[in-house]
């Protein structure tokens, strides 16, 4: 993609022409950027923020952007290496407390909206207790795998999509999501023994 | 192939990341080894539970972005910026100034020597001069010794 295809975006537009067009793109992906964050981050306060740094550094650098790919992808690995960078300053990271606030501004656990009218309490409960682990598996899990298996399996994007905002060969993010995976199984497996998987699947 | 090849293959084939011919290749494997078929089940299982942890259809993550502060960011953000190279700019000048002054100096001892001006003066006079040089001899004394002053 050469210079002058890539500039087409914000040719022709005044300073607040480029900033509602900047605007409109951001809405119709914030919702997606922060649940990105917030599997990053394992953290909802930390993921707002998150974006917000992430949102701050594309709109500095929005002439960067070339148009001919996702907006979405682009704002991705914006928000990745802002994360990237709080991470290598950080020396811990936090427990994840999954909350979501009501309209009302009461928090609720959101493993409630993961019920099911077919499921008894018992497997509610199963269930309950395995996603956390599973959280706390993929928090444990290095840094790159990590990245690899949120995109991949919680965002859903393809391997070339997760190739593009990670910045990594096809081939390394096809090794990378396999051992995270399997590190993300061996784990459960060591809790909750070999046959689990096989059963819950 | 062997089940090592194939079982790092697996999470690709879950995925449909495969070329034709390696799908192939491991739906082939996959037929006749139970051990493979396994692993693909429990990787298909976490597939699954890492879904379950995002069911986002469920959930309102009610953000708005906030508009006014990234503006209001990026404005401090522009102001820094400029004080900065302004502050960066104001010192290198600073330096070549004080290195310009230096070579200029150095340059003054050099060329304007007592020793210097003596041969000047004889090379353009044809006199020669017959000053006591004393090594403390300065440049405003040897200018007045050379004009006949004290």
């Amino acid at each position: 993609m050469d210079k002058a295809e890539a500039q087409v975006w914000y040719q022709g537009l005044s300073v607040e022409e480029e900033k509602l067009w900047f605007e409109e793109k951001v809405k119709s992906c914030e919702n997606g950027l922060l649940r990105f964050a917030y599997h990053l981050s394992g953290n909802m306060d930390k993921a707002r923020d998150l974006v917000q740094e992430a949102l701050l550094r594309a709109y500095q650098y929005r002439h960067s952007y070339n148009a001919n790919y996702s907006f979405e992808s682009w704002m991705s690995t914006i928000l990745l290496n802002v994360h990237r960078q709080r991470f290598r300053k950080e020396k811990f990271l936090k427990i994840f407390h999954p909350v979501k606030e009501r309209e009302d501004g009461e928090e609720v656990e959101v493993w409630d909206f993961l019920e099911s009218d077919e499921e008894g309490p018992e497997e509610r409960a199963l269930k309950k207790e395995v996603l956390n682990f599973l959280q706390e598996a993929i928090e444990k899990l290095p840094p790159q795998m990590k990245e690899v298996i949120v995109l991949c399996d919680v965002m859903n994007y393809s391997y070339e999509e997760v190739s593009e905002i990670v910045g990594c060969p096809l081939g390394t993010i096809r090794s990378r999501l396999h051992r995270a995976r399997r590190k993300v199984r061996d784990l459960v497996e060591k809790s909750y023994g070999e046959d689990f998987l096989s059963v819950w699947g | 192939m062997d089940c090592e090849k194939i079982e790092r293959m697996l999470s690709a084939y879950l995925d449909e990341e495969l070329t034709v011919e390696e799908y192939r290749l491991v739906k082939k494997h996959l037929i006749a080894c139970s051990h493979c078929q396994g692993e693909l089940d429990k990787l298909q299982a976490i597939k699954n539970l890492m879904r379950d942890l995002d069911d986002s259809s469920s959930l309102n993550w009610n953000f708005k972005f906030d508009w006014e502060s990234v503006e209001t960011k990026a404005r401090t953000i522009k102001k820094r910026e400029v004080i900065l190279f302004s502050l960066a700019a104001a010192l290198v000048i600073m330096i070549l100034f004080f290195v310009v002054s230096q070579e200029q100096a150095q340059w003054e001892m050099d060329v304007m020597h007592p020793e210097v001006l003596v041969d000047l003066h004889e090379s353009l006079s044809g006199n020669q001069l017959d000053i006591p040089f004393k090594k403390e001899t300065n440049f405003i004394g040897t200018l007045e010794l050379v004009s006949g002053g004290k």
